[in-house]
Order: C-alpha cells, then sequence, then structure tokens
C-alpha cells in the first residue's frame, strides 16, 4: 500500500496535518455520511447525496479505519443530525469523474470535493453526482 | 384506478398561508400556498403506484417545509418545484416504474429510477415545468433541460424506460 506516511493507522492520535493534507491517493477510500434518509433507499446511494453544495461535496478519508471509528466520526461531525447511513466510494472514482479531491483537515480526515460545473449547468451537476452515486456502495449505520 | 383527492400534509406552507405579509415576496409566497391549494383540492385519478408516489412526495414535503434537512445548509423544499413533479406524475405514462423522491440541496423535488449497475435516470423539477435530467446507461450518459408543456417530451420516456428496461 503506498499511502503517504500510513497516517490512518494512527487510530487513536490525531493525525498530522501536513500528512492528511497530502493529495489524495487514487485507491484511498472516502465516505460520505449521510444523515438523511432522502439521500439514499434499498436501491442504493441517490444522486442528491452528491450534489455539490456551494460548490463542493463534503467526504471523509476512511482508508484501513473499523466501521466503528468511521461511525464515530460521522457522529462527531454532523452531532444535531447523527449519520443514517454513508456512501463510500474509492478515489480514483471521483478523479475518473473528472473531479478534484482537497484535502483541508477541517475537521480531520475532511475532504472536499470540488470541481463542479457552475450552478447554472444543474444538468452536468446530476451527470457528476449519478455517476458518484452509482459508483459508491452504501453502509448502513442502524 | 380510482378517484381520490389530493393531499397535502401539514408541512409549513400552510402555516405560512395565514400570515400577514405586504412585500414582493410575501405576494409570490401567497401565489404559490394559492398554487398548491387549488393542487390539494383537484380531484385527479390515480393508479395505486401514483398514489405511493405520492404519498412519498407528501413525505417529503412535510420534512423539508424548513431549510438545513441535511444538516449542510440545504434549501427547503420548492413549492413551485412540487407543482412541476406533480405535473410531471400526472402526465407519467402508467408503463414506467415509480420513481423514488428525493430532494436536491437546492430545493428541487426529485424522481430517480434505478436498474442494475450503471443504470439510472434522475429529474429534478423547477419552477415553470423545468426538468433538469441526467441519466446513464452502462458507459453512455445523457443530461439536458426540457420543459413540461402539453405532457412529457416523448424523448424524455423514452429515456426513462431505457434506464428500466435492463432491471
Amino acid at each position: 500500500m503506498g499511502f503517504p506516511g500510513n497516517w490512518w493507522r494512527r487510530s487513536s492520535a490525531p493525525a498530522q496535518r501536513d500528512e492528511v493534507s497530502e493529495k489524495v491517493q487514487d485507491t484511498e477510500l472516502l465516505a460520505r455520511f449521510l444523515p438523511d434518509s432522502k439521500m439514499f433507499s434499498s436501491n442504493g446511494v441517490r444522486s442528491s447525496a452528491f450534489m455539490p453544495r456551494k460548490g463542493s461535496v463534503s467526504v471523509f478519508r476512511i482508508t484501513g479505519m473499523d466501521d466503528e471509528r468511521i461511525r464515530g466520526i460521522g457522529v462527531a461531525v454532523l452531532p444535531i443530525k447523527p449519520p443514517k447511513a454513508r456512501a463510500e466510494i474509492v478515489a480514483e472514482r471521483v478523479y475518473a469523474a473528472g473531479l478534484s479531491l482537497e484535502p483541508d483537515n477541517k475537521p480531520e480526515f475532511h475532504v472536499n470535493i470540488t470541481g463542479w460545473p457552475a450552478d447554472s449547468a444543474k444538468d452536468e451537476q446530476k451527470l457528476l453526482a449519478l455517476q458518484l452515486a452509482s459508483a459508491s456502495t452504501l453502509k448502513l449505520h442502524n | 384506478m380510482m378517484t381520490a383527492l389530493v393531499p397535502f400534509p401539514e408541512s409549513g406552507y400552510e402555516a405560512a398561508a395565514g400570515s400577514k405579509g405586504f412585500s414582493a415576496e410575501a405576494a409570490i409566497i401567497r401565489e404559490q400556498i394559492d398554487a398548491l391549494k387549488e393542487a390539494r383540492s383537484r380531484a385527479v385519478t390515480l393508479d395505486t403506484g401514483d398514489r405511493e408516489t405520492l404519498r412519498r412526495m407528501n413525505e417529503v414535503a412535510a420534512e423539508c417545509g424548513k431549510g438545513d434537512w441535511d444538516a449542510e445548509g440545504a434549501a427547503a423544499l420548492s413549492p413551485a418545484s412540487f407543482l412541476t413533479a406533480r405535473r410531471f406524475l400526472d402526465a407519467l405514462p402508467a408503463s414506467l416504474r415509480n420513481p423514488e423522491v428525493s430532494l436536491d440541496p437546492d430545493g428541487e423535488m426529485v424522481f430517480e429510477w434505478t436498474g442494475r449497475a450503471r443504470q439510472a435516470f434522475s429529474i429534478s423539477f423547477g419552477a415553470g415545468g423545468k426538468l433538469t435530467y441526467a441519466g446513464l446507461f452502462g458507459p453512455s450518459t445523457t443530461h439536458g433541460v426540457e420543459y413540461i408543456t402539453y405532457g412529457i417530451p416523448r424523448e424524455l420516456v423514452a429515456k426513462i424506460q431505457r434506464a428500466c428496461a435492463t432491471r
């Protein structure tokens, strides 16, 4: 595995910002937390889960983390409306859609999916969101 | 087939209807509420699948009458979007599977159909009958904008059928 610094193996200690801010590698696993049941169904993740909010979509780097830790991150970042599920997607699929991944580590492990078409081109946004939803795996938090 | 009244549960629009406002925005909101009331009182013919879709639409309306339903600052459901979705449902051919109902972060209602792997079609409903769509058909894709005029554009129906055909 060729991830920079093996940061994800440090399960309890806070990751170093200079490490987690490095470029997201193709093989890294990302989670999009889904606090509302309208974002998914028994058929999988819906496109609305990946539609951009103010030009970006929030995801978290979860490679090598166990389920409990991933859920803990979800609850920490969405305390008022804890996630009911998450969409997991490999970074390569985001890059393949022509989008970018910008890690900012605010909060820890946070990455923005950027490079979306303008809001005036919503049909293009929908196509990309549909591609990401189709490429992701639904994990329920019940 | 049966005749049913279009329901619209408590979703915040009703409460807003009773408020007094004199600004241009208030007038627009009042106009939209009146349109919703008209839709509610209209007797329409619905089959079982349509009733289920309408029930889900009303659920979404009730849940998303206020913004931030996604905990990320999403807009509340747009009443104009609800009306376009309702017009679309009325015109949807019975042969098409019932869509899943969702909401975009900009407040537009969404119908989505999912087939097997990489087979999906999604329509967002805007004001004035605007239909913003995207679809996946295996390696092929489509996206664009259409409008409801005297029915759903035939090309759009064909695309939905294509997304559903191989399920």
